[in-house]
């Protein structure tokens, strides 16, 4: 994969200091990291902030990064780690409520994508948004990043039985949406 | 658009894997993924020499307190030599009184001058935070990241007066701005960091950002005169912007939202 095989490339100069390499591997990094944001929290106006601090959290561990596995699965565990950090700072933040999502904002960026990429992200999005912060959490990482179940009982803090029951009902929540579609086509 | 698209009964297909760059975030454009590559390493630096400063911080402090601690250990053992020399004055004959104490003792023993001594020990000049605009640009950053917008805001600002000719201020001043406008519900504010930012730097990175930031604060200021001007401004400069569509609308609309 070119985006793998470019990373790999760029992460030793880039961890030697070489300006441009790390440029370059940040900006091969960034749109990974940002989508894995995204699926993470609920506000696209997050994304950008998260994504920045999760960056750099990621850049600080480069030198500690051993090069067993794939880097991405490295990266993609970083991120996970500061954005659940980040998100429980937020969640303290009295004027903060979960579910409020702002996709519609007109911004820039909103409107950049082709039109069915942006429906797909949008249907993406809403299906994600019926979901509990729990469950959608536990969805992201088994599905998208492959995380165990003791993977995620460990990241989450809890039991290998509440991450199997919180995939159950985040299942049962897709496919109800669904049903719901498709009764109404 | 068919409901299709998504087939939730398979999350694996409905929610694609990260490595052919699918994913649920915003398209953004190479400006905006510029801005934000500059904006990371930018902080990264800062981060690095902050904990270069820190380690030397951490050195020098340490230091200072090997000397403190080594200065009060000499200090209590030359008041307790003192003590312990006074006391044997105060058993003395008079006679002895009046022969002359040793120098050092006559220096020790006198408590006023080390008194004297304490207040300019201290540095009159409150201690300053780091503060280059590229220094209170990240910190700012760092604010808005935890949600603190109105202080974000005003470090945004104060990066600005600064330096208000260097590139950080730039930056500073259209991130304040938007502040202004989405968090702090002060269009009027934005409206003026905006046209400021624009006036500095009329083609700069973020002049899109800065001439729809005027549209929408125009907006939601009912001014229709001078969003329907802010509108044709951004067509004018921005012709095959993503949003140049939307403007087109509006104008046809009568510049309304």
């Amino acid at each position: 994969m070119p985006i793998t095989s470019s990373l790999s490339e760029l992460l030793a100069p880039a961890i030697k200091g070489n300006a441009a390499a790390l440029e370059s591997f940040v900006t091969q990094l960034l749109p990974r990291v940002r989508n894995l944001v995204r699926y993470l929290v609920w506000r696209d106006s997050d994304v950008d902030d998260l994504t920045q601090e999760a960056l750099l959290v990621v850049l600080d561990g480069l030198p500690t990064f051993r090069g067993e596995g794939a880097f991405e699965a490295w990266a993609d565990r970083v991120v996970v780690r500061a954005v659940f950090r980040q998100l429980k700072r937020l969640r303290q933040e009295p004027s903060r409520t979960e579910g409020q999502v702002d996709f519609d904002e007109p911004r820039f960026q909103t409107h950049s994508a082709a039109p069915d990429e942006y429906m797909t992200r949008r249907q993406m999005l809403v299906a994600l948004d019926c979901l509990s912060v729990e469950q959608r959490h536990v969805l992201v990482l088994h599905h998208v990043l492959d995380f165990t179940v003791p993977e995620m009982a460990s990241q989450l803090k809890i039991s290998a039985e509440t991450v199997r029951s919180r995939l159950r009902l985040a299942r049962n929540n897709l496919r109800e949406q669904q049903q719901r579609r498709e009764l109404h086509e | 658009m068919s409901n299709d698209i998504i087939n939730l009964y398979e999350p694996q297909v409905a929610l694609p894997k990260l490595d052919a760059g699918a994913g649920p975030a915003q398209i953004i454009d190479a400006q905006k993924t510029e801005a934000l590559v500059a904006a990371t390493l930018q902080a990264h630096r800062l981060r690095q020499q902050n904990a270069k400063r820190r380690v030397v911080w951490q050195w020098a402090a340490g230091i200072a307190l090997l000397i403190g601690s080594s200065a009060i250990v000499s200090a209590s053992l030359l008041r307790h030599r003192s003590t312990m020399v006074a006391q044997k004055l105060i058993a003395t004959p008079v006679v002895r009184i009046l022969a002359p104490l040793p120098e050092a003792v006559v220096q020790q023993a006198e408590p006023p001058a080390l008194a004297e001594q304490a207040p300019q020990e201290q540095p009159s000049a409150p201690r300053k935070h780091s503060s280059t605009p590229a220094d209170l640009l990240a910190r700012a950053n760092e604010l808005r990241s935890h949600a603190h917008w109105a202080k974000a805001a005003q470090t945004y600002e104060h990066a600005v007066r600064l330096s208000p000719r260097s590139n950080e201020a730039y930056a500073a001043t259209i991130a304040a701005a938007v502040l202004y406008r989405e968090k702090l519900h002060d269009p009027r504010r934005a409206v003026r960091l905006f046209e400021r930012a624009l006036a500095t730097n009329p083609t700069g990175p973020l002049a899109q950002e800065a001439r729809w930031g005027l549209v929408e604060c125009f907006a939601q200021l009912g001014r229709k005169q001078e969003e329907s001007q802010a509108l044709k401004s951004f067509l004018q400069h921005h012709p095959n912007s993503v949003l140049a569509p939307q403007a087109k609308a509006r104008l046809k609309d009568g510049y309304g939202m």
